[in-house]
């Protein structure tokens, strides 16, 4: 290298060792590190929600008995829209739904059968 | 640089670490799959393999970004060098896989281009926490991608070694934007310190040895020799330049590799034309210096490749004075012959 990029890696290097950590710490602080997927409450029905602005919160208490769920929205007609994610097991989930989505489905994503269907 | 130093020494190292890359990424995927199979039975192999790739990559990506300081700390790690484009590209599939079945398996589903799906199903580009994180990773990528197919050394040559040294130093960039995509992805959703620990002293082991390479490095550079009269820089006595082997010295910034051959002395410019590899680093072979990297050969008296090649570097007039080296700061163009001095 000639000193010119010998300088560049430097500032570079000097540019990641005071961003990145910063970043990192805002992107955890808010993080709950003692209670992940340890909730024991045991509701009648296995998945309770609550819905803020764009943030759907699925709160998933007793373990479900497919596989693989996937949470799709709702459209306004009612029909099944984009894939939000996946449920795996006891836990709670964060997704972010589209604007006039009406509805999240459940969706048992091996035996392609609707598992429950949720309108707001 | 020279066919026969080449095809030796360059082509059974090669080999060797390309077995290492590929037999250690088999080991580390068969385990991943085990583990993760014994552990969680109702977990989906998609899920498996998305995770598995990723990891993979994420690691790949640390061990590509530790090589190079550990080399200028301790030229015992040189030969690791020789494969770190392998190895690059090689992480670059595994990222490619990850990717590929991340949109699959959550974007492919929709009614819409999966692609578009990934830029929009999350619009929250405003939010830290909730950012559209595959968007982060979707960029990395595609900076990974541009690296990986302009490796070559045919891009090399054509973009110049200073325009590909510059798309290369991109992968800092890739490496922040992936260090980002896992914390507010993967972190958000399944929380664990050990993940989180892990990643962030990766970060503390890569930060510390780039900045503790760069800061010795930069006293190097920073050097300022003892003038005679004419301005000439004062090195070392002759002695303490090892046979076929060269002192590196800074002047006015940059480095320069005074070789002892045949009891003769001869100075060119440090730095490879390949991919800017130090040559004061490398040893004479066969009458040529030969760069410590990937071989590539110069002769010590006018710094030109022998033909066929035709790469060419700086040399500089030295000169013998009371039992000591000196050398003239003002180089002389690429390639210009200048006469070995007596090194006794
Ligand atoms: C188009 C590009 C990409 C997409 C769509 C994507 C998508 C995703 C998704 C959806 C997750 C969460 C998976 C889960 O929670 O199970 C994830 C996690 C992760 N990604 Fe990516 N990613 C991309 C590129 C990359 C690249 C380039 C790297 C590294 C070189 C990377 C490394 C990781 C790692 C280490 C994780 C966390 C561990 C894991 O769950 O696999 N990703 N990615
Ligand atoms: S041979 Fe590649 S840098 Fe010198």
């Amino acid at each position: 290298m000639i000193a010119g990029q010998r300088k560049a890696h430097k500032y570079i290097w000097i540019g990641i060792a005071v961003v990145l950590p910063l970043l990192m710490f805002l992107a955890i602080k808010d993080l709950d590190f003692t209670s992940a997927r340890t909730s024991d409450a045991s509701g009648e029905l296995p998945v309770s929600f609550s819905l803020s602005g764009q943030s759907l919160k699925i709160q998933v208490d007793t373990p479900l008995k497919s596989t693989a769920s996937l949470v799709y929205e709702m459209y306004t007609d009612g029909s099944r829209g984009n894939i939000l994610g996946q449920l795996e097991g006891r836990g709670s989930y964060e997704f972010l739904i589209s604007p006039g989505t009406k509805g999240i489905y459940i969706m048992d994503a091996i035996k392609k059968e609707e598992l429950f269907k949720i309108e707001f | 640089m020279g066919l026969d130093y080449k095809w030796v020494f360059w082509n059974t190292h090669k080999k060797a670490y390309d077995r290492l890359i590929v037999s250690g990424m088999v080991i580390y995927l068969v385990l991943f799959f085990t583990i993760s199979f014994l552990t969680n039975p109702e977990i989906i192999a998609e899920t498996v393999i998305i995770r598995a790739f990723g990891s993979l990559a994420i690691i790949m990506l640390h061990i590509i970004l530790a090589i190079g300081p550990l080399t200028r700390l301790n030229t015992k790690f040189l030969p690791v060098l020789y494969n770190r484009r392998h190895l690059g590209v090689s992480m670059f599939l595994a990222a490619l896989i990850h990717g590929i079945f991340a949109i699959i398996h959550f974007h492919a589903l929709g009614n819409v281009n999966p692609i578009y799906s990934l830029f929009t199903s999350n619009m929250d580009y405003g939010s830290l926490t909730n950012f559209p994180f595959q968007v982060l990773g979707f960029f990395a990528l595609l900076i990974l991608f541009v690296m990986a197919s302009t490796s070559h050394d045919f891009f090399l040559h054509n973009l110049s070694a200073k325009t590909w040294k510059r798309l290369h130093m991109m992968v800092y960039l890739a490496y922040a934007l992936v260090i980002l995509h896992v914390f507010l992805g993967a972190f958000q959703q399944e929380t664990s310190v050990f993940t989180t620990a892990t990643l962030f002293l990766g970060w503390l082991t890569l930060v510390s040895l780039h900045l503790v390479a760069a800061f010795k490095e930069s006293k190097v550079d920073r050097f300022v020799a003892e003038k005679n009269t004419e301005g000439w820089h004062k090195v070392c006595p002759p002695e303490e330049i090892e046979e076929s082997r060269a002192k590196i010295f800074t002047v006015k910034g940059e480095r320069v590799a005074i070789f002892k051959y045949d009891g003769k002395l001869s100075a060119i410019h440090n730095v490879c034309k390949h991919q800017g590899g130090p040559l004061g680093e490398g040893k004479i072979v066969d009458g040529c210096v030969t760069c410590p990297w990937h071989g590539y050969q110069y002769l010590p008296h006018n710094g030109q490749s022998p033909p066929p090649f035709t790469e060419k570097v700086k040399t500089y007039a030295l000169k013998i004075e009371k039992g000591m080296v000196y050398i003239n700061p003002k180089a002389f163009p690429e390639g210009t012959a200048i006469p070995p001095i007596s090194s006794s």
